[in-house]
């Protein structure tokens, strides 16, 4: 009995065995199918565990490289952007002045260029100071223009400096006409924004818009050149003259570059040509000069 | 001895400032900030004369400052001696009434300060002047007593600073003068 009770718990027990030998190579035996899908199943955890850790790590890491590429970036762009706005800057300075090198080469006057370099020091005075001054032939009385319009005339010279009175200054006058009626006036400045024409007949005629130009009657500023727009004409009732508010057509405050005029050569804006050169040789000193010989000519003779 | 180069020193040195000052107020202000009233530079230091040196040597400073402002304006130089010396009593004269320790009272005097010195220039203008009476820019007028009172706390600093460096020996501190 104990016999038979061996040989069947052994047989139960060779079973597996026999069965393993019964399988053919190369396939999983049924007894560790569980243990090795189990297996299998721990290893696939512990891949996509890995693989999480893994990614959260690079994920990590990459931060700190895009950090890192971020900051270098913005550095990149912070440097791109300075570098736009200075070419921006030296776009328009281009502009600018080739705007004053057109304005230069186009009329056949002597002009001089020059840099605003500071205001004065109370608001209340419309005064600018250029980086030219003696030394470049600027002489007090000389007109001071933009290409856009009349800015003033020097006041005062140094050597290398010269001081601007400009038109809304109140103590600067520019003879002028209205382009369009004629009717001739006196700019005077009242403040950094306006000016007015004054000694106006009641007759004459003005209206808003007008533009208001050089007569060139002073000798100092080309004939014919742009000074103020009309903003405003009051007729009082009693008197003979008129009141007109100016708007000039340059806005000091924005002043950068200018030309100062060392000779107009008489030349006009209106006629847009300048004078023919048998006119421009008959300047006042060659006629003075041909005068005085032509006087010691007669004295000797006689 | 001492006394004098301490006193040279203080001249000197505010000269110096000022001349900077009064060549960033006139350019490089105007260059950055565009029609932004710039604040009065020139009225920090001759409150800081009138407020806390000795009488002698503030008034010298004053006159000194007046000539300064000559190169960097065309106004006369009758107008900006007269501007400066009567803001110098003003303030000396204010101090006499009305007194209080600290910052503050610098910083409502440079308020009160802008107001007379453009207020004075419009009065001497008007009865100095050829052409009269200057067009009052009140926008701008205001916009500078704010700017300059702005900048008071930081010039305070500054000079009391300087006041006490170039008066080593002699000067201990300025509530003592007072």
């Amino acid at each position: 009995m104990d016999l038979k009770k061996i040989i069947i718990v052994l047989a139960f027990l060779s079973l597996p065995i026999l069965s393993l030998n019964l399988q053919k190579p190369g396939e999983n035996p049924w007894i560790l199918r569980p243990f090795s899908a189990f297996g299998g199943f721990l290893q696939n955890s512990y891949l996509a565990f890995s693989s999480t850790i893994r990614g959260t790590t690079s994920k990590y890491i990459n931060l700190i490289g895009v950090k890192n590429d971020i900051q270098s970036l913005s550095e990149k762009n912070q440097e791109l952007n300075a570098k736009l706005l200075q070419f921006e800057e030296i776009l328009m300075e281009n502009q600018r002045l080739s705007q004053l090198l057109e304005f230069h080469s186009k009329h056949g006057m002597d002009l001089v260029p020059a840099k605003v370099i500071s205001q004065d020091l109370f608001s209340e005075r419309s005064i600018i100071r250029l980086n030219r001054g003696e030394s470049s032939g600027i002489k007090k009385g000389m007109a001071v223009i933009h290409p856009e319009g009349a800015v003033g005339y020097i006041l005062k010279s140094h050597d290398s400096t010269s001081i601007v009175l400009l038109l809304t200054d109140r103590y600067a006058v520019i003879d002028a006409r209205v382009q369009r009626s004629r009717a001739r006036g006196i700019v005077r400045g009242v403040s950094p924004n306006t000016a007015e024409l004054r000694y106006l007949q009641r007759t004459d005629d003005v209206q808003i818009g007008d533009l208001v130009v050089s007569s060139g009657l002073d000798s100092i500023f080309p004939k014919g050149f742009p000074v103020a727009t009309v903003e405003n004409v009051t007729k009082v009732k009693s008197g003979i003259t008129q009141d007109v508010k100016l708007k000039p057509v340059i806005e000091p405050s924005r002043l950068e570059e200018v030309f100062v005029v060392l000779n107009t050569k008489e030349y006009s804006f209106e006629k847009k040509e300048p004078i023919s050169d048998e006119k421009k040789e008959e300047t006042p000193e060659k006629t003075q000069k041909a005068l005085s010989s032509k006087a010691q000519k007669t004295g000797s003779d006689s | 001895m001492e006394i004098l180069k301490e006193y040279i020193s203080n001249i000197s040195g505010y000269a110096i400032a000022n001349f900077l000052l009064l060549a960033l107020q006139t350019s490089l202000w105007h260059d950055f900030m565009g029609s932004l009233p710039a604040p009065h530079f020139i009225l920090y230091s001759i409150i800081i004369f009138a407020l806390y040196q000795p009488s002698k040597l503030g008034f010298i400073n004053t006159l000194i400052s007046a000539f300064i402002i000559c190169n960097f304006t065309i106004v006369p130089i009758e107008i900006n001696l007269i501007q400066c010396v009567f803001l110098y009593i003003l303030v000396n004269k204010l101090k006499e009434r009305i007194y209080w320790h600290g910052f503050t009272y610098y910083w409502t005097l440079t308020a009160i300060s802008v107001f007379v010195f453009h207020i004075t220039y419009y009065l001497l203008s008007w009865s100095l002047e050829e052409s009269g009476w200057a067009e009052i820019q009140w926008l701008f007028f205001l916009g500078q007593i704010l700017i300059s009172t702005l900048f008071a706390p930081l010039f305070y600093l500054i000079y009391n600073k300087f006041e006490k460096i170039s008066f080593r020996s002699s000067y201990s501190s300025l509530e003592e003068v007072l």
